[in-house]
């Protein structure tokens, strides 16, 4: 059996699930980099040294989402669809992450 | 070993903008040979040869600033936030979501970029070369900057 994997849809699906993941923290996991410590979920630890990290897992669930619609959609499928399109939804996430960054720059 | 890293980053990143500053010129129109300026024999490329090339560089880039990218956390953006600078930390959190985002969009480049693909996805072409290039720009920038602040290592 052919396993079919569609690269437009995991790059629309990443940039989409990066938007909705980071606006609403979702990380996989943190990471605390002064011990080299990993915790699964968004919840940081306080028995843990040092800041959290938490963009590995960010970009953990956005690669498992966007994976996973990867297989269920047919390339050909969300090409015929979104052809004239298939840029914008890098420009939305791009976008979104100034929207959500903007408290650094006020 | 992070300022070998860092270093090694920085190398690539300088390789990687020149290929993807090449391919993204050579989506512009260009005049006839006679008739042409410096930029466009510059952007007179075939820039599909360049994709994979800059899938690469692109890949190693990335995965180094990830390999260093606790010690940023550590060393430099706690002395940030002591010293009031939150335009830094977040013009490196733009930084690092950008090139996140990035990395997810390369499968979709790669797709534009296929020569079969046609004129159909023209637009698509150059506005996700584009945007990539314009990832890479201010990552790259935004990187020497806030190294000039404050050093790795």
């Amino acid at each position: 059996m052919k396993i079919a994997w569609s690269p437009t849809a995991f790059s629309v699906l990443f940039c989409l699930s990066y938007l909705v993941v980071f606006g609403l923290e979702l990380p996989l996991f943190l990471y605390y980099p002064v011990n080299g410590d990993w915790v699964w979920g968004a919840e940081p630890d306080p028995g843990k040294v040092g800041p959290a990290m938490a963009w590995y897992g960010l970009m953990a669930t956005s690669a498992l989402v966007a994976a996973f619609g990867a297989f269920c959609i047919r390339e050909a499928w969300l090409v015929a669809r979104l052809r004239r399109v298939l840029w914008v939804s890098p420009y939305a996430a791009v976008a979104g992450c100034v929207y959500y960054l903007r408290p650094y720059f006020i | 070993m992070t300022t070998f890293l860092l270093i090694m980053h920085g190398l690539f990143a300088v390789a990687l903008l020149g290929a993807l500053t090449h391919q993204a010129a050579s989506l512009f129109p260009r005049r006839a040979a006679a008739q042409a300026v410096f930029v466009e024999r510059y952007a007179r490329v075939d820039g599909a040869r360049f994709t994979l090339a800059i899938a690469l560089l692109y890949f190693v880039v990335f995965v180094l600033g990830s390999v260093i990218y606790p010690a940023y956390r550590v060393d430099v953006r706690i002395p940030f936030e002591e010293l009031g600078l939150f335009w830094a930390v977040g013009l490196f959190e733009l930084k690092e979501h950008a090139g996140g985002i990035g990395l997810g969009i390369l499968p979709l480049y790669f797709v534009v970029w296929r020569r079969q693909a046609g004129d159909l996805l023209l637009t698509n072409r150059r506005m996700i070369t584009a945007l990539l290039a314009a990832v890479v720009w201010f990552d790259f920038v935004v990187g020497h900057v806030l190294n000039n602040i404050r050093g790795l290592g």
